[in-house]
Order: C-alpha cells, then sequence, then structure tokens
C-alpha cells in the first residue's frame, strides 16, 4: 500500500486528537465568564467575591423595606397607602406576593453568594493572603451568612418560641441540586446555627474600621440582639454582658450628642454595620426606592406616629429626627412631609442596621430581665437620656416593674426607632400593661394570635423544595 | 481502503440594525419627545469541523464486507454583541451609532463548545440475503462535566431478505419479504454550552466591582441516551409490487432525559438547572401500507393507510424532583412513576351550580371552610363551576400544596394515531388528498377560562361561547357565570378537558396537464400544468378549541395544553407550471 505524505500527516493527526482529546475540552472555559475555576483564586478575588455579599444590601429588601415593614406592622407607623402596606397592617400576607418572595428570594441569594465564598475562599492556600485575611473574609462571609438567616428568622420563623418546629430553613452550602430539596430546622436549632456563625465572625473577624463591612465588633453585637431575641435561660444576662463588651472593645464611639449620629450618618463612628448606597443608585434616588428617600419622601404618613400620642413627642429626639418637616419636591405647590431622621435631600439616606446606642439599650434590658438593681438599668438608659438632652430617669420613677419595662420600652421606641426593626421585637417580648398579652396588640388591633406574626413561606418555595413545610395557617 | 480527511471552517457575520424613528411609538419612547432609537448587533458564528474516515471494502464471493473507521472534531463559537443609543440629530441620515445622543443598551454573549466523536461501523451481507450492521461510537462534549464527558453509544442491526432465498424466488405474487432487526443505544446533548458549570455574574458593592453567582454547577450532568429495539417486516405483494406495507414494533427506553429544572428559591440561583430526570419508556407498533387499486396507463388509483399506536410509561422517576414537577414547571401534568407521560392533574368538576339551594346544600358541609374558597370571603354562588370534593371532608381544598382534591383527569397520549392518503390520476387529472387522524387523546384547552372571567388588568375579545354563560335568565347553560377577576377559573380542572379525538384533510391538491398535442401547438411551450391546492381543508372533531393537534415543544408537555388563541389557517393556492 503507497502512503502519500498527506496521509501520513492525517494519521498522525488523528492520532494526536485520540489522545489529547481531554485537553481539547480544558480550554473550553467562558471566554467572558467566570466559572467556579477561576472565579475564586487569590486573596483579590475572594476580596471581589465578598463584596457580592455586601452587594445584596443594596437591594430594597434590606433598604427601605428593612426599616419600615415592621414598624408598620407593629402599628407604630402607618402608611399612607397600597396593598401591601394594607396587608402589613392586617398581619396577613399572601403567599405569592411580591415583597414577600423578593424577601425570601434576595436572603438566599445572599447567603447562597456567602456559601460561595466560604466554600471556594476555604479552599485555596493560606499563602495566597496577608496575614489574617483568609479568616477574616471567611468570618465576614459567616457573619453576612448569619445576617441573612437572622433576616428570614423575623419574617419567616417562629422566633419567639424557641421550642417551635417552625424554624429558619438554614443554607449552609453553595447552591447544588442535591441540596434543592431541604427541611427547616427547629427554631432551637435555627438560632444556634445563627449563632454558630456569629462566633466564628466574634472569633476570626476583622477589627472595626469601616460601617460598611462586618467587624468582630458588629458580630458581638449582632449576637447580643439575637439573645435578646431568643431570651432564653442565660441569654438577657449574656445579651447584656456582650452589648458591655461591644461597648468596651467593638472600637466603636457614642456620639456626644443625639443629632450628631444623623449629621455624621456613616462617618459616625457609632454606627456599627450599615450598607453602602451605590453612587448609580442615589443619583437616581427619587426614582429608586433603594435609596429610602423616596419611600419617605411622601410615603410615610406624618400622622404616623401612633405611638407618640403617649407623651413620647415630648422626648427632645422627637423634634430632633422624628418630627416631619416640610421638603419642597418639585415646587412649593408639591410640598412632602419628610422625616429627618431619615431623608436625606442628597438621596444618600441611612439605614443602619445597627449603632453603638442599642447595645446601652440591650444592656439595659439584660439587666433588667436578669434581676440587676434598678439604679444600674437606669443608668444604661440615662447615658442616652443625657446625651439627647432629655432629663435622667430616676429610681422613684422606676420603682416597680411595670414602670421599669415601660420606661425601656419608651426608650427604645424614641432611639432607634424604624432603623432595624427594633420595635417589631420591643411589642413582641413586652407585655401589655393593659392585658397582660403581647404589647403589639396596643397598637395593631388587628393582632389576633401569633401565628400572624410569620410571613407566609413563599409559594414557590413549597413547589420547589419538596421537604419544606409551611408556617401554620391564620 | 480509502483514506478520507476533510477540514472545513464556517465564519458567519451578521450585523442588525434596528432603528426606530422618532415618529414611532418606541422610537419616541411612548411619545415622550426621544428622538429615535437605534440597537445595532454584531453576531459571529464560527465552526471548525475536522472529519477523517478510514473505509475498505471487500467481495469474497458471495461474502460482502465493508467497514469505516472514523473521527470528527467540531468546535462552535458564538459571539453576540448589542448596542443601542437614542436620541438622533434626524431619523433619515444622521442615523449613524455613534451620531445617538444617549447611551441606552448594551447586551452581549459569548459561548463556544467542542464536540470529539469516533466511531467504527461494520457492513456484511451474504448472498443479498443475510445482512448484518455493526457499530459503535464514542462521543464526547464540552457542555459536559469532566467525568461525563464521554457517551458510548453501540449498535447492531440483522435483516434477512426471505424472498431472496430460493423457496421463494420467481414466485410472482412475492415481491419483497424482509425482516430486520436491531438494537441501538443513541445519545442526546440538548444541553447549553456551560450547563454543567457555576457560573458568576459581576455587579458592584463600595463603587468597586464585585461578583455573585449566577447558575448551579451540577458535575452529575451527562449524556441522556436512547435505547432501541426494532423488529420490522417489509413486504410487497402482487405483479410490480401492487401492495407494499411495513409491519414494525418498537421498544425505546430513554435513560436520564435532559430537562430543564426549577431549583427551590432558597437556593438562591434564579436561573433554571438541566438535569437529567427521569427514565421514558416508549413502545409502539406501526403500520403502513401502500395499494395502487388501478394501475392502467390512463387511471391510476392508489390508497395508502399508516396506524400507530405508542404506549410511553416513565420508569426511573427521580422521587425528589416530582412535586417540582407537578405544581411549577406544568402546573396540569403530573408525571408519575410507572404511568404515561402526558396526564392530567387536577380538580374534578360537576358541572355549574344552577341554584342557590344547590350553593347552600354545599356549603352547609363544611363549618369552617366555604365549600370551594381560599377564604371565607370567597362566596359561591350560582353560576360558578362545582368543584368536587373528593376527599370527603365537605370542602374543595385549594391550598397550594394540597393534593387532597386533586386527582388524575385523564391523558392527552392518544390510543392510535395515523394517516390516509388518496390519488387518482385520469387523463392527465390527478387528485391527491391526505388525511389524519387520532383517537383516545385529551386536551385542555388554555383560552376557555378566560372566557368566563373579566379581568381588569388585561381585558381581551371574548369568544362567542362567553355569550352562551350561565345568567338567570339562562340558569341551565353548561358554561359558568361571568365573573371579574374569576378565581375559580384558575384552578386547573377537568372543566377545560376536551376529547380532542380527530380527522382532518390536511390538503387536497388537483392538478391538470394540459396535453402536449395541444400545448405544442403553441410553439414555444413544452407542457403546461394547473394546479389547485387547499391545506388545513377541513376537521371533524368535537373538541371546541382553535387546535386539535397542537403540540407543545416542552418534551414532557406535549399535546396536553392547546394554548392557541387564533384558528390553524386554511390556505388555497392556484398554480400554473410552464415550461419552455
Amino acid at each position: 500500500m503507497k502512503y502519500s505524505f498527506m496521509k501520513i500527516v492525517i494519521i498522525i493527526l488523528a492520532v494526536y486528537l485520540c489522545c489529547s482529546c481531554d485537553s481539547l475540552f480544558e480550554n473550553e472555559l467562558p471566554k467572558h465568564d467566570l466559572t467556579a475555576e477561576n472565579a475564586i483564586v487569590d486573596e483579590a478575588s475572594s476580596e471581589t467575591a465578598l463584596l457580592g455579599v455586601y452587594s445584596f444590601l443594596g437591594e430594597r429588601v434590606f433598604d427601605s423595606y428593612y426599616i419600615a415593614d415592621n414598624a408598620v406592622r407593629s402599628g407604630l407607623v402607618s402608611w399612607t397607602s397600597g396593598t401591601y402596606a394594607e396587608s402589613l397592617t392586617l398581619l396577613r400576607l399572601a403567599a405569592d406576593g411580591l415583597e414577600v418572595r423578593d424577601k425570601w428570594s434576595y436572603a438566599y441569594q445572599m447567603i447562597n453568594a456567602a456559601n460561595n465564598v466560604i466554600y471556594y475562599v476555604d479552599k485555596l492556600s493560606d499563602s495566597k493572603f496577608r496575614d489574617n485575611r483568609k479568616k477574616e473574609i471567611i468570618a465576614e462571609a459567616r457573619f453576612m451568612r448569619a445576617f441573612g438567616h437572622m433576616f428570614l428568622l423575623k419574617y419567616f420563623a417562629y422566633f419567639w418560641d424557641v421550642n417551635s418546629p417552625y424554624g429558619v430553613l438554614i443554607r449552609t452550602e453553595p447552591a447544588s441540586l442535591a441540596v434543592n430539596a431541604k427541611a427547616r430546622m427547629s427554631m432551637r436549632d435555627s438560632y444556634n446555627q445563627i449563632i454558630e456563625d456569629l462566633d466564628y465572625a466574634i472569633e476570626n473577624g476583622p477589627d472595626y474600621t469601616t460601617c460598611f463591612q462586618a467587624s468582630k465588633g458588629a458580630a458581638m453585637a449582632f449576637k447580643a440582639n439575637l439573645l435578646m431575641i431568643r431570651g432564653e435561660g442565660e441569654d438577657y444576662a449574656n445579651a447584656a454582658k456582650l452589648a458591655q463588651e461591644v461597648i468596651d472593645h467593638g472600637g466603636f464611639q457614642l456620639e456626644e450628642t443625639f443629632t450628631d449620629v444623623f449629621a455624621k450618618d456613616y462617618n459616625s463612628k457609632e454606627v456599627i454595620f450599615s450598607r453602602f448606597l451605590s453612587s448609580t443608585v442615589y443619583k437616581q434616588a427619587d426614582n429608586k426606592s433603594e435609596s429610602v428617600k423616596r419611600m419617605f419622601g411622601g410615603i410615610i404618613d406624618y400622622t404616623a406616629y401612633i405611638y407618640m400620642g403617649s407623651g413620647l413627642n415630648k422626648d427632645e429626639r422627637f423634634s430632633q429626627t422624628l418630627q416631619n418637616i416640610l421638603y419642597e419636591a418639585a415646587s412649593k405647590d408639591q410640598k412632602q412631609w419628610v422625616w429627618s431622621k431619615i431623608w436625606r435631600e442628597d438621596g444618600n439616606c441611612p439605614v443602619f442596621y445597627m449603632r453603638l446606642a442599642q447595645m446601652y439599650l440591650i444592656k439595659a434590658e439584660g439587666l433588667a430581665r436578669s434581676g440587676a438593681p434598678v439604679k444600674d438599668v437606669i443608668e444604661e438608659l440615662n447615658v442616652l437620656r443625657r446625651r439627647s438632652g432629655n432629663t435622667e430617669l430616676t429610681e422613684a420613677e422606676c420603682d416597680t416593674e411595670d414602670k421599669l419595662m415601660t420606661a425601656i420600652y419608651k426608650e427604645i421606641l424614641c432611639e432607634v426607632c424604624c432603623e432595624n426593626d427594633s420595635e417589631w421585637f420591643t411589642v413582641i417580648r413586652f407585655k401589655s400593661t393593659k392585658s397582660g398579652g403581647r404589647k403589639l396588640a396596643d397598637f395593631n388591633i388587628n393582632y389576633q394570635d401569633d401565628a400572624m406574626l410569620a410571613f407566609p413561606i413563599p409559594m414557590g418555595e413549597l413547589q420547589n423544595n419538596p421537604n419544606m413545610e409551611d408556617n401554620p395557617k391564620i | 481502503m480509502n483514506l478520507r480527511a476533510m477540514f472545513s471552517y464556517n465564519y458567519d457575520d451578521e450585523k442588525g440594525r434596528d432603528y426606530k424613528p422618532s415618529t414611532t411609538y418606541n422610537g419616541s419612547a411612548g411619545y415622550t419627545g426621544q428622538k429615535g432609537s437605534l440597537i445595532e448587533t454584531t453576531t459571529t458564528s464560527q465552526k471548525k469541523e475536522l472529519e477523517a474516515t478510514l473505509s475498505y471494502a471487500k467481495a469474497l464471493k458471495k461474502h460482502m464486507f465493508d467497514a469505516v473507521a472514523g473521527l470528527t472534531y467540531t468546535h462552535r463559537s458564538r459571539e453576540s454583541c448589542s448596542i443601542g443609543f437614542n436620541d438622533f440629530p434626524d431619523d433619515k441620515i444622521q442615523t449613524g451609532l455613534w451620531q445617538g445622543a444617549n447611551f441606552a443598551y448594551k447586551n452581549g454573549s459569548s459561548s463556544a463548545a467542542v464536540m470529539f466523536s469516533y466511531f467504527l461501523r461494520l457492513n456484511y451481507n451474504y448472498g443479498g440475503k443475510y445482512y448484518f450492521t455493526g457499530s459503535v461510537r464514542r462521543d464526547a462534549s464540552s457542555s459536559f462535566a469532566r467525568n461525563n464527558r464521554y457517551g458510548t453509544f453501540p449498535a447492531v442491526a440483522l435483516a434477512w431478505n426471505i424472498a431472496g432465498e430460493n423457496f421463494l424466488k420467481d414466485k410472482s405474487w412475492l415481491t419483497l419479504l424482509k425482516i430486520r432487526a436491531s438494537w441501538g443505544l443513541t445519545g442526546m446533548a440538548s444541553v447549553g454550552e456551560y450547563g454543567w458549570r457555576a457560573m458568576f455574574r459581576s455587579t458592584e458593592y463600595l463603587d468597586k466591582p464585585a461578583f455573585i453567582p449566577r447558575q448551579i454547577g451540577n458535575d452529575d450532568l451527562k449524556w441522556e441516551s436512547t435505547e432501541q429495539y426494532n423488529l420490522a417486516l417489509d413486504f410487497g405483494l402482487l405483479k410490480r409490487s401492487r401492495i407494499t406495507g411495513t409491519l414494525g414494533i418498537y421498544l425505546k427506553k430513554s435513560t436520564d432525559v435532559l430537562y430543564p429544572f426549577t431549583p427551590a428559591p432558597s437556593l438562591g440561583i434564579t436561573t433554571n438547572a438541566t438535569v437529567n430526570l427521569a427514565s421514558i419508556e416508549n413502545k409502539g407498533i406501526e403500520f403502513n401500507m401502500n395499494t395502487r387499486i388501478l394501475d392502467g396507463k390512463k387511471v391510476r388509483l392508489e390508497l395508502g393507510f399508516n396506524i400507530s399506536k405508542n404506549i410511553s410509561k416513565i420508569t426511573n422517576l427521580d422521587r425528589e424532583f416530582r412535586s417540582s414537577l407537578t405544581t411549577s414547571t406544568l402546573s396540569n401534568t403530573v408525571i408519575q412513576e410507572g404511568k404515561t407521560l402526558g396526564l392530567f392533574y387536577g380538580y374534578k368538576t360537576d358541572g355549574i351550580f344552577q341554584s342557590q339551594e344547590e350553593v347552600d346544600r354545599c356549603e352547609a358541609l363544611n363549618g369552617d371552610y366555604p365549600y370551594q374558597g381560599v377564604s371565607k370571603y370567597d362566596k359561591t354562588s350560582p353560576g360558578d363551576i362545582k368543584f368536587v370534593d373528593l376527599s370527603g371532608d365537605g370542602r374543595v381544598n385549594f391550598d397550594y400544596q394540597s393534593d387532597e382534591d386533586k386527582t388524575v383527569l385523564g391523558s392527552s397520549v392518544p390510543d392510535f394515531s395515523g394517516g390516509v392518503s388518496l390519488r387518482v390520476s385520469w387523463n392527465g387529472f390527478s387528485l391527491s388528498v391526505q388525511g389524519s387522524f387520532s383517537y383516545g387523546n385529551m386536551k385542555s384547552w388554555d383560552g376557555e377560562g378566560k372566557q368566563f372571567n373579566m379581568s381588569w388588568s388585561t381585558p381581551a375579545n371574548l369568544l362567542d361561547i362567553a355569550l352562551k354563560r350561565w345568567t338567570p335568565e339562562n340558569p341551565t347553560s353548561k358554561y359558568p357565570k361571568m365573573k371579574i377577576e374569576n378565581k375559580l377559573s384558575s384552578y386547573f380542572s377537568d372543566f377545560y378537558l376536551h376529547d380532542a379525538s380527530y380527522f382532518k384533510i390536511q390538503n387536497l391538491n388537483l392538478n391538470y396537464s394540459i396535453p402536449t398535442k395541444i400545448v405544442e401547438k403553441t410553439g414555444f411551450i413544452k407542457s403546461l400544468d394547473i394546479s389547485f391546492s387547499v391545506n388545513n381543508v377541513y376537521t371533524f372533531t368535537s373538541y371546541p378549541g382553535p387546535n386539535p393537534e397542537s403540540f407543545s415543544s416542552n418534551r414532557i408537555a406535549g399535546a396536553a395544553v392547546d394554548n392557541s388563541v387564533y384558528p390553524m389557517t386554511r390556505t388555497f393556492n392556484v398554480g400554473a407550471r410552464i415550461s419552455f
């Protein structure tokens, strides 16, 4: 048989192709897209991925809705109109509603982003990172995973009953089809899992340098807050201790006056954790609900301070930040009521997920609930009262448990209302002096039973996750 | 021995330009003063293919033998980019992309895939009587994860030409008798280029770039393979094969069927993932026959007929994905282990509530819940569809997860289907008619529920059956009454299911060739044919919806739902063919 030169070349080529076919495929990475192989490979790309986790804080569920939803549910603020606002007040949400779906979806997208960072960064060798940065990045991601799960706990779980089976659906692995079907945890396990993440962040997180990223101190502060929400056994006492630790060693600093906090906003060292509003969003603040500006520039009614009725409007903080002012939106004819606490003309409205003042409130309540002397409790409250120009509380004013708890409760509302849902947990945790039931009943007449405190699980989850159980129907 | 190699390279460059003038609705952004908008799209696709085959053929007396070995390597890539600008100086001349004042739009994509296969095929036959074919191929695709990249697909076929045997040779009544049997595996890779990869997308935070997960990785993604057994008998009877036909049976088992899967929202990924889902088994019988009843020079009459029956069965359902399939992607059909595809799943109905007494009787059954409604505000009244309470607890449970009142309502798979054809020619005239039929299948008419629902958000024109609706003056109607935002019409029920058996005359074609003698008189025309044809001639069916033949591209939904809005068009063609 005769072999021409070409034939030989082709045969060699064919043999080469057969032998090297695996290498043919390895080059087929997407040209312009990041994949598991090339996304998180070193410290710089780990930091970029970590920013991706934080980026979800720019979604409206962590912005305007974050500060307003539960104030409305509490019955302390009324929203002027809209089906969603109405269903919040009625404490009856539709399982297929956009806002319910969005909360669930964005929280889990954030958790999945965090799980990816935790998973891929952990696989990289330590030598690719400066000092402790690898552990810090994982700690920040775990803090954000806890933040996401706490957000879900607040809306979708029976957080008020540690023995309830209706806990959070906890996700701790990067999304994969193998874990698609997953059951929710019991409430006790949910708390433990979130605390485990926060403990890791307390242990390994970075020191505080900016409020836009998590720090050790932020993890401690959120843990203290979570212990107050759980409220079992030593939780109150431990929360008080943790709050003191944040005050002493968190790296944060109380502003001299209450108004300073809102004058300095993000630059205040009192702010423990906040979200960064991208410049592209706040340039279009009037059209973006994410900026909060538009939301409070007209949507919250100035008659909203139902809770101010009981004399709270005499508090100095009311006139300093809560009283409505008229803002000329487009012309003098289009004046809108705005809430100076959260409204900023340039659109970069602050959303404080946590600030140091709350540690004093947690400490005060934690002490009060774990049997500390009244003097110690009111001293913590007076720190905040002094700096806001209010008269100090005296022991005589708080000589019964009812009076003391009412004082704490009022202090929480005046200091941190419409910031991070403290009012919601407060009206659920505190007892009504009238009925002895939840204080919520005093403000929101629609509240009848505890099943109304949790949102229904979104329809899409029940349809696509066969192991997920819905919350009991109202 | 023959060696053949071929390399081909295709380069395809497409440019699209979509200019909307300022006088149009879109170009003016809804008449808000925008001065035109332009989007330019560039798409480049490349395909490089290398194919080499080595073939060998040998004949030794009655043994005929040939073999082919080969390999192919295919690389495809595609890149697309769209840019848009708004506000142009004018609509006619100064409309270059760079002349738009404001940037408006960008989009793009880039993908590439490699496919590599090698194969060997052997053919052997002995004296034109016994045939054997054997082949094996190995395919690899970059669309699958490393461990599942390769699929091996062998096939064997045997045939026996019985009519070629001595004992049947020269029998004028038997012109063809052949038995064929085959077995084989085939692979399917209907999956996106990067369907198995975990992917990320860019975003920003702190005014710095950031990225977040976009697509779930699936290392288990692999070839969908179909194992197929065939047995067939070809026959030709009478002189000049006046009767020909084939009788065949087959068994097809598809395993690891590729299907888009909707992940639970709690996975934190909002795009679907491709998964290997269930196994589907299809078996069936096919028969076709053609007869030339009249076979003269002037008159011919041909009749053709085919009929087939297919039975499908899901055999290897992964339980884990079951509920998502039944409730989300396909809310009307259920996929059940061991059952056929295309089962309808929903509520049973029992006509229309004709009187208040009837409503009251049902409402009295359960003290805590309304008879059919989600909340106590959902009131039932005469003229509403009456749902059936299968669980016997005195209410129809419409809760999302509840299956207590749902049941299998029927199947969209026909008992049998087929076609007929008729061809007559006489003296230059020829007439052909083709028809098809299907028997025993049900279909959901998607639009029917909307006929009794007044929507404030998406109002639409209604069909005449809306006039036959229930009204106090027409209390015996089989259709429900009209309601605003009628919730009851959103629960899938057998009310919208219909027997979709049909016989359809698909087309009719009449042709006349003017005799050559006449035509040639013109001196310059060689032949002249005049034809008339109709498509979609007539359908005999009791199905009330627009299209009894509707079929969805979704492999599992298949023929279940008729989404058509308009009836099928009927076309008439008149033509002449002249050759010079």
